[in-house]
This record gives C-alpha cells, structure tokens and sequence, in this order.
C-alpha cells in the first residue's frame, strides 16, 4: 500500500494561523480545532550522530518522537520518565532499538526547546467527511521568544486530489514549503551557543601545497585546540565517554604533530608543548583505561561462564568505585594552574595576529614536506615490520604500533594535499593493519592490569574468592584472544604491503 | 492479525453498528483496523460518510490486488480505513462462481489486506449464499448479533447445520445478545437458557435510541455519544473479544 503522503510549509511573516483558516475557506469547507500549548525539546549527541543521519529526536510533553528528515516517523515512544541519557536506558521499545545503533556509547543533550501553540484545522468535503489533516504549530524559540508558524498537511488515504488541492493552496499563499527538516534547525537552535555539525571528532584541516609548512602546522594545531577546549565542558560534567575520548585524540594528534613536523616550528616550542602534552595526555589516561573496561561490560560479563559472572560484577564494581575516584582527580587537574596555563600559553602562541617561531623548515612548502615525511614513516615500517617473526619480542610488535600510528597521523594531516579516493583506500588499508596491533595491544595492557589487579586482591573472604577465580577465568579468555591476534599479524602485514597496495601507495606519493 | 466478520442470517439485527463501533474501538486501541462494508446497502460506508468510488464494484472486489488497495478510505478516525461498499455487491455470488475455489477467493483478496492492517472487519450481507460461504472461510472469527427470540434461535440452528454440513471450523462461531430489552420478557428467558453456554460472549448490546441515531449522527456512537450506555456496552464487548484473540493468538 502506498504510504500516505504529507508536507509542511513555514508561513510567511506576519501570516497567522487565523489568515491560513480564513484563505482555506474561500475554497474548502474548514474547521478549526482547540489550541494545544505544549513545550518541545530537541536532543543529539554532542557530535550531531542523528543530525548526520537525517533524523531528529524530540519530546513533546510525555511523548518521544524519531523521526527522519521528510518527517516520517521512525519510532514514537510515550514515557512518564523524561530523562534519559543513554539508548540503553530507554525502556525496550522500538524508539531504542532504533537509537541504539547511531548513539552508540554517546548520550543525547538537550540541544533546543520551543513552545508550541498546536492546532487542528480539517477540511471537510460536501458530505462533511474529513478528507484533509491541517497542523499548524506556531513555536517560540525560548531563548530570544522569536516565533515561526508551521503547517502541516497529511493525506487522507483515498483523498489524493483533495491533498493535492489543498496543497496548492498553500503554495499559492507565500508559504514556504519545507524540503528537509534540517530547515527548522536553525530556528530552534537561535540563541544557543550551537549550529548544526558545529562539531565533528573527524580531523579536517583543509591544506594547500604550496602553503608554508609553518602556515600549515598552525591550522593544525588551531584546529586541534579549539576541539580540546570543545571537549572540555563534557568532560568536567563527566556526560559521557566520548569527550573524554575525542580530547585525548587531539592531544595525541598535537603531539604527533610536534614530533612529526620537527624543525617547523622553533626548538624550544617544540620541546616545551610536547612536554606539556604529554602531561595531558598522561593525566586524563587512568579515566579513559577505566571506561574502555566499563563500556565493554557486557562483552567480558559474556565470555567467562556463567558461575564466574558473579565474581567479575564485583570486579566492574570496584572498576566502578575507581573510575568515580580518578574522575574526580581528573577535573581537579583540568582546573588547576598548570593545565590552564599550558592551553593559554599555547593558545596565545597559535593565534592569528602573532607570528609562531619558526624553525629552520619553516618555509618549506608543505607539499614538499608532507612528501618526505609520509616516506620516511612509510619505508620505516616496511622495515621493522618485515623483520618480525613468530619468535619476535612482543614489544617489537608495540614499537611497530607506535610506527603505523605516526604514518596514519601524518596521512590524515596531509590527507588534502593528495588525491581524495586513493587516500582513502590507502588509509583503509592501513587501519586493518593498525587494528591487528591495536587488538594485541590492547589485549597485553588489559591483561597487565588484570595480574597487577589479582596481585592486590586481599585473600580470605567468599567474595575475594569469587573474584579472583573471575579475574583468573577472564585472563585466560584474553590470553587466548592475545595469541589468535598475535598469529594473526604476518598474514595482516604481508597483506599491507602486497603488490597491489605497493602500487597504490606509489601511485599517490611518487 | 485477525480477520473478524460480522454476521447473522437474518436481517436487522444490529450488524452493521456492531462493525462500525468495533472497528472504531480496535483502531482507538492503536491497532491498524480496516473495516470492510461487504453489504450491497453500504450502510456501514454512509455511516462513515464515504461514498464508494465510481470505479469500484464487485469485479474489482473479486479481482483482488491493487484495485482494492486503492479503493481503501480514510475515515475521520486515526488508524481506521474503510472499504466501501458498492451497489453491485448484489450480485457477488454471480460473479463469485467464475472463480476457481470459488468458496475461498475472499480469503485469498484479504490476504495482502491483513498485512497492512492488524485488524480486518467485514461487515456481511444477510443470507447463506457462496459469498457468505466465502466469509466463513476467511474469518478467525464469526461474530453473530443475535436478538433473543424464537425465531433468531431457528436461524441460529440453521447456521450450525449449515456448518456442520460444510464442514468449516464451528470454533469460529461467536454469538452475543444485541438489540436486548429486557422489559421483555421473552429476551429474559432466551438469554437464561443461552448464558453460560460456550462461546457465548457474556456482554449484550441493549436495545438504545443512541445506538439507532447513529443514522442521523452518521458517527460511530462512541464518537457521538461516548459516555452513553451503549459505548459502555460495545466497549465491554470489545473487551471480552480481544480476550478471545488473545487466547486464539491473533492480537
């Protein structure tokens, strides 16, 4: 069956709903229906994930609403609860099942509020049969109480000449006719501090090769910085993982490209803000290790038997206890003196107005740059990872972690100075390699932290038992993981640099 | 999904309010209901103020498919379509007999209909003809409006031979007591001997002035008068039968 039709315009200025009633019945027979006043939040995640997807998220009163962009509903969901952070903590309803995949470990802010004024107008045929579906909504932002007039027309099934029609009407009354939902975004969001995509995690500093590299390393750290002062907010407010995350990506990007960009900016900069960044990245560590544990919860509860599950809860309890520990440390840090002054110091070094000091590769071109720095870090680890066998050292493995790590940085600074679509395969190609590394990686520090964690269980209790019996069952399913991943690697390497990637990466850097 | 057909062999006993006020009920409850006005007289279609479209009749009906799909209406109601009825319903059994397994082509037309819709209303014609044959086939359930007479009793037996005979699920069968006044006193005594005999649905419909302004509202009565008497009944009755899906697993 065709799925019924419907479309919405925003009235021109000064057009008030009582005009609308009055123009439609010179044509139709109209009836207006009670007002209706209600409030209407509008929520995403920090980073836009259902605004990306086309979809919007709101509440009007008790009642959910996800819809996409052309407005047709993708779930609905009533709920005396009105908060709710995480896709999880809805109750089990289709509204969940559908936010579950795009909020991911993300949670959902209040972005916008209006207040809606809602009316009824139908439109009735000369048997007085409904054969049209009038909505009008007159909103007011709540912050700067502009108002919008909005209408919305459904089809009746069986009534499409009618719902054509009245449609015609409409357009011929001035109204605007709303392509995309995303159109009444910036409405809503007047006042607030946001604007749509205002934030994205994706690096995306667009380079010209013929920039100098010190221009060039001053929009990438601009960017950088400007995503760690984003993240910041969330992070004392502790929202969720994510801004946690993200903050700690553009301090490990600032670093990289301090190292990688050695010479372009002066020596004592240099030295000095790798310094700093790596006091960051060290302070906010304990927190985010805590999290990748408790956001992967349910998969390590899943892989030990079910006898063991209640021994390895008591653990997530204490990782629990922790975490809310080193949170606090975190924010106490982020407040304190020298993390403050790091960010102006180098906020001030990076701003527009003041030259940065260059080092002896300061006026390279970029491009030039760019280039030799991709081929050293390319040929490097062609090198090492060649020299790797089934008997080598895991910490060679590591090191070779650290060296594709560097190359995808570098890739992704430089990525505009090359041609889009072979950049992107090419770095597809070398993030299957850098996942085999990440998985052992992870899978060796996890285990570290399970033997240091079994180390300092006091003995004695039921509970101490249970526990350590889970520990022990959990280490033996990540020593298992730790090997399959480890066998693993010679097959992932060779494939990177297989003929056929040898060529790509020729074709784009030579 | 069930397919619920409203039916008696005789005439007049409060069939056609029974689909409208059900069907309202069911699509109020959020369930996506299609009631289809199978009567030639089309009363359930006025009631609903729609008129069957130009290019709709019986061939249409029979043919199946999209021709039906798109003949559906909306009513004034949300989650409540309607197929009209057409004057030339009338002749169904004609036309019915070109058809192979001609005692099942409804069932095979509301196929496509029950995967839209969660439920399917027919309001049915009176007598036992193939097209009514053709009902008793497609419905899960049979819903008999019966007026507590003699005479409605002997219709009543009728039906059952008729089943018997044909050999159609008789689990099907559901009767329930409309049009009662209780002032008299032959109602009284029929509803006595019938109470408590299986599928006898313990709800009747009283015999009300509201239920028959209907035709001048041409509102379901629990749109028009929804604190009345008689929307208490059917709401009641609605309750008992989403009972009886429930346990047959068709809600």
């Amino acid at each position: 069956m065709q799925p019924l039709q419907h479309l919405t315009w925003i009235l021109s200025k000064n057009f008030m709903p009582s005009d609308l009633e009055r123009l439609l019945s010179k044509h139709f027979t109209v009836q207006l229906g009670s007002i209706k006043k209600s409030n209407r939040i509008w929520y995403d995640t920090f980073d836009w994930r259902l605004f990306r997807k086309k979809q919007r998220l709101t509440r009007e009163g008790n009642t959910w609403l996800f819809e996409d962009f052309h407005g047709r509903q993708l779930a609905a969901l009533k709920s005396q609860k009105k908060s709710y952070r995480f896709s999880w903590q809805f109750p089990d309803s289709p509204l969940r099942q559908s936010l579950k995949k795009p909020l991911d470990v993300r949670g959902i802010l209040q972005i916008a509020a209006e207040e809606l004024e809602s009316y009824s107008l139908q439109i009735f045929n000369n048997d007085t049969k409904i054969i049209a579906l009038l909505n009008i909504q007159q909103s007011t932002n709540r912050k700067n109480e502009k108002q919008i007039a909005i209408v919305h027309l459904e089809e009746v099934r069986g009534y499409n000449k009618w719902f054509r029609r009245v449609s015609r009407v409409l357009d011929n009354s001035g109204a605007i006719k709303l392509k995309s939902l995303a159109d009444l975004f910036p409405f809503v969001l007047e006042g607030t501090n946001r604007e749509p995509l205002d934030y994205n995690s994706r690096y995306a500093v667009p380079l010209r090769p013929e920039m100098t590299s010190l221009e060039a390393v001053q929009q990438i750290h601009s960017f950088l910085l400007t995503s760690i002062y984003q993240n910041e907010e969330g992070i004392i407010s502790d929202f969720d993982s994510e801004f946690l995350h993200d903050l700690r990506v553009a301090v490990r990007r600032t670093r990289s490209a301090l190292s990688l960009l050695k010479g372009v900016l002066a020596t004592d900069e240099t030295d000095r803000f790798k310094e700093d960044f790596r006091f960051i990245g060290q302070i906010t560590g304990p927190v985010r290790d805590l999290d990748v544990y408790l956001l992967n919860k349910n998969s390590h509860m899943d892989s030990v038997p079910e006898r063991l599950q209640q021994g390895l809860s008591y653990f997530f309890e204490n990782l629990t206890k922790r975490r809310k520990e080193e949170q606090r440390k975190l924010v106490r840090t982020l407040r304190s003196n020298r993390y403050q002054q790091i960010l102006t110091d180098w906020s001030q070094l990076l701003d527009k107005e003041n030259t940065l000091p260059a080092g002896e590769k300061g006026d390279l071109p970029i491009g030039v740059l760019a280039g030799k720095i991709i081929h050293k870090r390319f040929r490097r680890i062609i090198k090492d990872g060649s020299k790797i066998h089934t008997g080598t050292p895991d910490h060679e493995l590591h090191r070779l972690r650290i060296q594709c790590k560097k190359l995808r940085y570098s890739l992704e600074f430089f990525a505009t100075l090359y041609e889009q679509r072979q950049m992107k395969q090419f770095i597809q190609q070398l993030k299957l390699l850098q996942n085999n590394l990440g998985d052992f990686n992870d899978l060796s520090v996890q285990q570290e932290m399970l033997a240091d964690y079994l180390s300092k269980i006091k003995p004695g209790s039921r509970k101490s038992q249970e526990l350590a019996a889970s520990i022990g069952g959990l280490m033996t399913v990540l020593a298992t993981q730790h090997d399959w991943v480890r066998a693993h690697f010679e097959k992932t390497f060779t494939h990177f640099c297989c003929p056929k990637n040898m060529k790509l990466y020729r074709e784009i850097f030579d | 999904m069930a397919v619920l057909a409203v039916y008696n062999i005789k005439g007049g006993v409060g069939k056609t309010a029974t689909s409208v006020n059900l069907a309202y009920l069911s699509a109020n409850g959020g369930k996506k209901t299609l009631l289809c006005d199978m009567d030639p007289q089309g009363s359930a279609s006025y009631y609903f103020r729609i008129k069957p479209p130009k290019k709709f009749n019986a061939e249409k009906l029979l043919k199946g498919g999209k021709g039906i799909l798109r003949n559906i209406r909306g009513t004034d109601y949300p989650n409540l379509d309607l197929l009209p009825a057409d004057f030339t319903y009338r002749n169904l059994d004609l036309a019915l007999n070109g058809y192979k397994k001609s005692d099942r082509r409804i069932s095979k037309i509301l196929k496509p209909l029950t995967r839209e819709y969660d439920n399917v209303f027919l309001d049915c014609p009176p007598n036992i003809t193939l097209f009514s044959e053709n009902i008793f086939e497609a419905a899960d359930l049979l819903l008999i409006p019966f007026i507590p007479t003699t005479l409605s009793l002997l219709s009543f037996e009728k039906l059952l031979d008729f089943f018997k005979q044909t050999g159609i699920n008789r689990k099907k069968l559901y009767l329930f007591f409309s049009m009662v006044q209780k002032q008299k006193k032959m109602h009284t005594e029929m509803m006595t001997r019938f109470s408590g005999r299986k599928r006898v649905l313990k709800q009747h419909i009283p015999f009300l002035a509201d239920v028959e302004k209907m035709g001048i509202h041409r509102k379901p009565v629990l749109e028009s008068a929804p604190l009345s008497p008689a929307s208490k009944s059917y709401s009641l009755l609605w309750r008992e039968i989403e009972k009886v899906l429930a346990k047959k697993s068709l809600l």
